[in-house]
């Protein structure tokens, strides 16, 4: 539920609210974390709105949620898609949080790992000069500060903007070279997409879509006079003053029209009336959640059609054939193995060695 | 990365982490959407004592359809299944929201323990028990503990020993002596108990309960 480029990134480690030490340590850090993550997906909110009993959610989660259920999740008031409102407020806290976020975490580390760890004994006394205790150190080394504070989750615009995630590997792909990169297929996709005939039509169709990075639909859309002046303002996809699209009641209407509603957006018309509703409906949410970011937070239209193209193909994976689940496990319980192998990095860790070994700063602390 | 797999992801961190709440989560065969929860049945419940092993299946709509669950441990409750530990809570069908978390879903099985609901049953034998007689629902449910989840048993007395044999009239909640009567005109023993147990023969009901009636249900 975390589309864009920044957030994908940034959610590669497994970041909570416990990343912080207790209020009786840091006042106040981990409860304002906590506060300023989506009680849906558990990240720090993207696009916020708020629902009329006043809870906030990222846009796109109580999209999804609603869509199943008429209610807000947390008070259970009657809600549906007419209640979201924008949150640009509770946005621009999270945008600054995110940014400094590593920075006090760093700032935090020695005085952190110092405090906690080495037990206090009953009297109260700090028992960390005793060298036989280092185990029970929380195993924050000074490694995973810098690999944390300079690595991939920089929130410089520069820098995301030249280096991307690939939405469908995963892997950092300069920004200039993801439609190639995409329209080769990431290799891990390659197999799979020359194995199945429809899921080959499928990306045929996809690659048309990004081919001509949108060109093609921007040029059907001729009627549309703001186009030029959109290209003019750096807003090529003029969503700046955008309606939010309205829903569609597709059991009234002809495939013919569903059709006519997927090419008007520039996208593919395959797979049959089911999985044209499908993307139709999941496209106008991923749309009307990107109008929920403020204007300079917005992602392009090529950038939602990629999220779609994706969330299409995780659909595909599930539903299709035995090899295709096992191919999916696999994929996943690699990236779940590493995000474990990560988590256990960040919790305190009984086995780690001494202080010095593990870049651990300890400041002697005679109260 | 699918945010399905952040999120729970997070949440067996978020287990792991809570060192207070006595409730685990791991994985079974290495997959995250196939898991294994459990937890200490609640203090000052026949259950105390005993620690519950929950399957759990994340769907692939997950958090927006609720989490599959299913007891493991066998458990004698008005609201699971005494045979295959299917579980009858709101929040595991309607009532399920997307910001529950399997943590606060096995926290509700632990309240479920204490507070059964059997006006809305799902082991309808079990229910009647609890409704005939608290006390002796509650001795099969301790009993139920003490030989599947490790629990000390009425007399604190650890669980039956390895090779011991279960007492199948305390297992189906019965007397003894009623087992016996019937078993002395001739019936399986067995029969007998599997009989009395779906007639819930005990306590106040047994005086609604034809002796003829049981033997006809002992003959058939
Ligand atoms: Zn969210
Ligand atoms: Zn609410
Ligand atoms: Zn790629």
């Amino acid at each position: 539920m975390q589309p864009n480029v920044v957030s994908l990134s940034e959610s590669d480690s497994v970041q909570d609210p416990t990343d912080f030490p207790p209020s009786s340590i840091a006042p106040g850090l981990r409860d304002l974390d906590d506060s300023l993550r989506c009680p849906i997906c558990r990240e720090l909110y993207t696009a916020p709105v708020t629902l009329s009993c006043g809870h906030c959610y990222c846009s796109l989660c109580i999209r999804n949620s609603l869509s199943s259920k008429a209610e807000c999740p947390i008070c259970r008031q009657n809600a549906s898609e007419v209640h979201i409102r924008k949150n640009p407020a509770m946005e621009s806290v999270v945008k600054s949080w995110a940014s400094g976020r590593d920075f006090i975490l760093g700032l935090l580390k020695p005085q952190e790992d110092h405090r906690t760890s080495p037990s206090v004994d009953s009297q109260g006394k700090a028992s960390n000069t005793q060298p036989d205790s280092p185990s029970k150190k929380r195993k924050r080394t000074t490694d995973d500060t810098l690999t944390s504070a300079a690595g991939e989750r920089k929130l410089t615009p520069g820098i995301s903007k030249a280096q991307v995630q690939c939405p469908m590997c995963n892997q950092t792909v300069p920004e200039r070279t993801i439609n190639q990169h995409l329209d080769s297929g990431c290799q891990s996709y390659l197999s799979e997409a020359s194995s199945s005939g429809t899921r080959g039509q499928q990306k045929e169709q996809w690659s048309k879509v990004f081919g001509n990075s949108g060109i093609t639909h921007r040029n059907k859309d001729k009627g549309k006079a703001k186009e030029k002046e959109k290209e003019k303002d750096g807003d090529p996809d003029g969503l700046s003053d955008v309606d939010p699209l309205p829903k569609v009641s597709y059991n009234v209407l002809k495939d013919k029209l569903i059709q006519e509603y997927l090419t008007e957006h520039g996208l593919p018309t395959n797979g049959g009336r089911d999985a044209c509703i499908a993307r139709h409906q999941k496209w106008v949410m991923l749309f009307n959640a990107n109008l929920d970011r403020s204007p300079a937070n917005r992602q392009s239209l090529d950038q939602l059609k990629r999220e779609l193209k994706k969330w299409e193909e995780a659909q595909q994976t599930r539903k299709h054939s035995v090899t295709d689940v096992v191919a999916y496990q696999k994929e996943h319980k690699s990236e779940f193995e590493r995000l474990k192998e990560e988590a256990r990095r960040r919790i305190p860790d009984k086995t780690s060695n001494s202080a010095a070994a593990s870049g651990i700063i300890v400041i002697d602390d005679d109260e | 990365m699918d945010a399905r797999l952040r999120r729970v992801n997070k949440e067996i961190a978020d287990c792991k982490n809570d060192k207070t709440s006595h409730i685990s989560i791991d994985l079974v065969d290495n997959s995250p959407f196939h898991l294994r929860g459990s937890f200490d049945g609640p203090e000052g419940t026949p259950y105390e004592g005993g620690r519950f092993e929950v399957d759990i299946v994340i769907p692939d709509s997950y958090p927006f359809q609720p989490v599959k669950m299913r007891f493991i441990t066998r458990v004698y409750h008005p609201n699971v299944s005494s045979a295959s530990g299917a579980i009858c809570l709101d929040i595991l069908k309607d009532a399920w929201s997307p910001v529950l978390t399997l943590k606060s879903t096995l926290i509700s099985l632990q309240s479920l323990l204490c507070s059964p609901e059997p006006r809305d049953p799902q082991d309808a034998e079990v229910a009647k028990h609890y409704m005939t007689s608290k006390e002796s629902f509650e001795d099969t449910a301790r009993y139920w503990t003490q030989i599947y989840a490790g629990g000390p048993g009425k007399d604190g007395k650890s669980a039956v020993q390895k090779g011991g044999v279960k007492d199948e009239i305390a297992m189906a909640g019965l007397n003894k002596a009623h087992v016996d009567q019937f078993e002395a005109l001739g019936f399986d023993r067995s029969k007998v108990i599997d009989v009395l147990r779906r007639m819930n023969y005990r306590g106040a009901n047994i005086a609604n309960i034809n002796d003829d009636r049981v033997v006809e249900e002992l003959l058939k």
